[in-house]
Formats: C-alpha cells, structure tokens, sequence
C-alpha cells in the first residue's frame, strides 16, 4: 500500500501572495496535502510576535486550501494549531517559507519565517523554515525561485519521515539563489555565532523637534564570511545549509555558576 | 557605570522611571524605551518601516519595538549620550512576569537579548502580579528596590561577563516576604493558548475573526523550573543564550542527509 500523503501547513512571512510561498505550495501539493495559513501582509521581522492586542481577522478561500490572516506568522501557526477546527486536520509537518532572504546565523531570532516553524514545534508538530539567499550579496530579490521551490520540496519529502519520528525538531534552511543544477548538495551547518552588523540610513532629521528618523535594513551583510563551516560559510560556497534550532534558551552550562555570584550576595 | 534602560510596556511605565531614578543617583543612565506598549512582539525589528526616535533629556522615545530601542542604540552613533557604550543594559522592570513559555515571545526579554548581542551585557527584570494591578501597586517601590540592589550587587560579575544575559522575575509582596533569589531554568511544558471567537472585530460577515490570548498555564510546575521558584516566593534569576544552534542535533541531521 503506498504511504499517505503527507498533511502540511504551509506559512511565511512575506504574506500569502509572496512569489516564495505560492510556487512552494505548487511544488509539495504535487506529493502532499498542503494547507495555507499566511499573512495578509508582509511581516517579515516580526520574529515570535503574537498580536495579543488586536483582533486577529482572517478571510478563508476554502477551494484554494487558504486562510489569510490579518496578523503575524506566530499568529497563523497559533490559530491553526490552538483553535480545535482551525484546519480540517493536524499536520504531519509544517512549512514556512520560501522567504525572500537569507535568514543565517543571529538573524534567524528576528525572522518571522523561522519563528512560524518554532511556534509550530512547541505544539508537537515538527517544522522546516525555507529561505532563499541571495549569491552573491546585493542581488536582491533573490533569483531562481522556482528553483528553490523544487530543492525545498524535494527535501521535504526527503525528510518528513525522520521528522514525523522526531517531532521536536526544527530546521533551518537557506538555500542558495542559483539555478537548481548549480547548488550543492545539503550540509549540517550551526548557526554563524559573531553578530554582523546591519546597514542603517538616517532618512530625516529635525533638531529643532529633537526628532531623528531611521530605516534599518533588511539583510547582513556576507562579506564578512569565513571559512568555518557554519551556515553563511556553507551557503556562500554553493550548498544548502541545514541548522537545527532548539527552542530552550536557558544557559543550562551558566546555572551553577550565577547561582555562585547570587550565593556572595547573601 | 552608563546604563541603557529599556522595556516593552512604553517609556512611561512607573516602573521603568521609578527604576531609572533610582539607578541614576549614582550611575549615568539614559533611557531608550518604546512610545507605546510593545507586549509580546518578541525580536521584532522594523525592517519595513520606518522608526521615529525622539530625543529628550536623558530619554530616548522610540516609535518602534524594544528591539529596535536597544538595536539603534547600540548601533547608530549619536542615540546615546555618550561617546562609548553603556556598561549595561536594564530592561524592565516589566509589569508581569516573564517565565519559560514566555520566553521568546516577550519584548522585556528581547531587548535584552538584543543588548548582548552586542556586547553590552543585560538584565531584563520582570514582576509578577498575582492579583488585580490596582491591589498589587502598593509593592511596587519594594520591587524596584529589590531588582535595584540585584543590579547594583551583580555588576562586578556582569561587567567581567559581558556575553552575560540573565532574566530575572520578581514577585510582588512587601519585601519582607521576597524569598532569596535563585539561579534556574525555564520551565517550558508549552500549554495552549486561550482562541476566542471575536465576531466584533471582522471586516464583514465573511470573515472568521479571532482574539489571541494568554497561555492556559497548567496549576502544578516541575520542581526547580522558574515557574515553582517564582510561586515559591523566590526571586528567580535564569541565564540565557540567544545562540539557538541545536549543537547536540547537529550529528542527527548530518545523517539524515547522507
């Protein structure tokens, strides 16, 4: 008997319309049942913001598998996997991307893209974030999506038998904006540890009101790569880099040690 | 020692200020803080915006997240007073308490985490109201005494640790009943959040619409997590690390690929 189709969410932070995300649901709807739950908008920075304030709107396009929601991709993968009915199943996997640049190294705590996929794991639900970068640097947006689309979906389908045995897992992908026949096979890679610096433009300024205004930019910088085998060093040379993340951020190793300076206060 | 001072609930909360007055009695401090309330936006950083900073005596008001505060401070050069930068980094003190499963999701925490990314280590200081606000203001000058003689009695050991980046929550009691701060880990055990259905806030009839709420916490925590600690009575104090590199998975994953 063949084996089922995969069940997957599929969510971004580009917003539903995003090339990225539309050729990607293409792609695994060929081997997959697939189930979108997107932004409205591009809320690409939002990391794990969840809209605690606000109500949460989403329109739904049942023909197309499709529910738009007005709000960040934290929120799609809280509505889809908290609310009992949300999607007509509970996924074997989910999928965010492909997004629209690279998220590497201490990026990937900013990128709602791979945040989507954490909050996903919490819930018992393994999940892949998928980001196109672009090589070289500068030439953005990135090129050869359908490209990535194709990797990304082939390496789904690759793993979600090891991922449907380890549901705690999260992945981290980059995936080089080249055509297909010119990436490099997939690497293990950790995450780039120095934090690269980020372009800034001061747009405004008015002293008289004391007012500054600033546009942060949107990607690292990779020219400061090196030759360490971690995620920007394997995706610069060509290959995909795969990163597994975990979400405990406790400094298990420093416990004992502040325990110690809390012990010469006493 | 300069002190960049931070926090997620807006750079008017009492508990910010009343933390800064204390702290800039001896220290130099300025404070970078959002102009509105900027619970649970995480890491967020306004890339597809522009941010407004508005620059006041000793203060810095930001149109932004706690992200973009400590990140423009750190960074671009002219938003801090001084020609160097700060020894430390404070954020909070946050009105609610900060524990594990919240711990990504928090904008206290983040700018924190943001601070010692670059360099700059960092305290975020959270506390926790078990009751109605109102009930729980009368303990609010024993809290940000408590959380200023952490501060103050840590710097050595912080200043000498500069990738240092600890989470403290306190709870709010008069201080004679503040049990003694503990070094811990987060509890994660990641429960349910509360979805309702808001009808009221849907553009139209064809619309689903949604609130998204607090986490249905579970009544019994694991021994020795924050959680237990904290509903003990004790200040708990957890060591972070924002390097989310599953190193001990690396080897796993390199097989699957094989």
């Amino acid at each position: 008997m063949a084996a089922a189709r995969p069940k997957i969410l599929l969510t971004n932070d580009d917003g539903f319309d995003a090339l990225g995300i539309q050729l990607l649901a293409a792609q695994l709807r060929r081997e997959a049942d697939v189930y979108v739950v997107a932004p409205l908008f591009n809320r690409s920075g939002s990391s794990y913001a969840l809209s605690l304030h606000d109500p949460v709107p989403v329109a739904r396009r049942e023909d197309e598998q499709l529910a738009i929601v007005a709000g960040t991709p934290a929120d799609c993968v809280v509505l889809a996997l908290h609310r009992d009915g949300f999607l007509p199943w509970r996924p074997d996997l989910t999928v965010a991307g492909i997004n629209y640049g690279a998220n590497l190294g201490y990026d990937t705590l900013y990128s709602g893209t791979v945040a989507a996929a954490g909050e996903s794991v919490k819930q018992g639900v393994p999940a892949i974030a998928f980001s196109s970068v672009c090589v070289p640097e500068g030439n953005f947006p990135p090129a050869h999506m359908a490209d990535a689309a194709q990797i990304a979906g082939d390496l789904v389908m690759r793993l979600v038998g090891k991922l449907r045995a380890a549901p705690d897992t999260l992945l981290n992908v980059n995936i080089p904006a080249l055509p297909a026949a010119e990436v490099k096979p997939p690497r293990a890679a950790g995450l780039k540890k120095r934090h690269l610096p980020r372009p800034h433009a001061e747009m405004q300024r008015d002293d008289e009101l004391g007012l500054r205004y600033y546009r942060t930019g949107y990607n690292i910088s990779m020219a400061t790569s090196q030759d360490d085998g971690l995620d920007l060093d394997v995706v610069k040379q060509g290959h995909v880099a795969i990163t597994p993340l975990r979400l405990d951020v406790t400094a298990h190793e420093d416990i004992e040690e502040v325990g110690g300076w809390l012990k010469e206060l006493a | 020692m300069r002190i960049l001072l931070s926090n997620d609930d807006g750079y008017a909360s009492p508990l910010l200020q009343a933390l800064a007055a204390k702290l800039s009695a001896n220290h130099e401090t300025c404070v970078v803080a959002p102009l509105s309330n900027q619970s649970g936006t995480s890491s967020s950083l306004s890339i597809s915006e522009p941010t407004v900073v508005k620059m006041v005596d000793g203060m810095r008001i930001v149109s932004g997240t706690p992200t973009d505060c400590v990140h423009l401070a750190l960074t671009v050069p002219g938003i801090l007073p001084w020609d160097s930068k700060p020894d430390l980094t404070v954020s909070g003190i946050n009105l609610g308490r900060n524990l594990g499963n919240d711990a990504l999701c928090s904008g206290t925490i983040a700018a924190a985490a943001e601070s010692v990314a670059y360099g700059v280590p960092a305290v975020a200081l959270s506390l926790h109201c078990s009751e109605a606000r109102a009930q729980m203001a009368k303990y609010f000058d024993d809290a940000v005494a408590v959380a200023h003689e952490l501060v103050i009695g840590l710097q050595d050991r912080l200043l000498a640790a500069p990738g240092t980046l600890l989470s403290v929550n306190l709870p709010c009691r008069p201080r004679d009943e503040i049990k003694e701060p503990v070094a811990c880990r987060l509890g994660l055990d990641y429960p349910m959040r509360r979805i309702a259905e808001e009808p009221a806030g849907a553009p139209s009839s064809a619309h689903e619409c949604y609130r998204v709420g607090e986490l249905k916490h579970r009544s019994e925590h694991e021994a020795g997590t924050d959680y237990a600690l904290l509903a003990a009575g004790h200040v708990t104090i957890t060591p972070l690390r924002f390097d989310m590199t599953h190193d001990k998975m690396l080897p796993a994953v390199a097989s699957w690929l094989e």
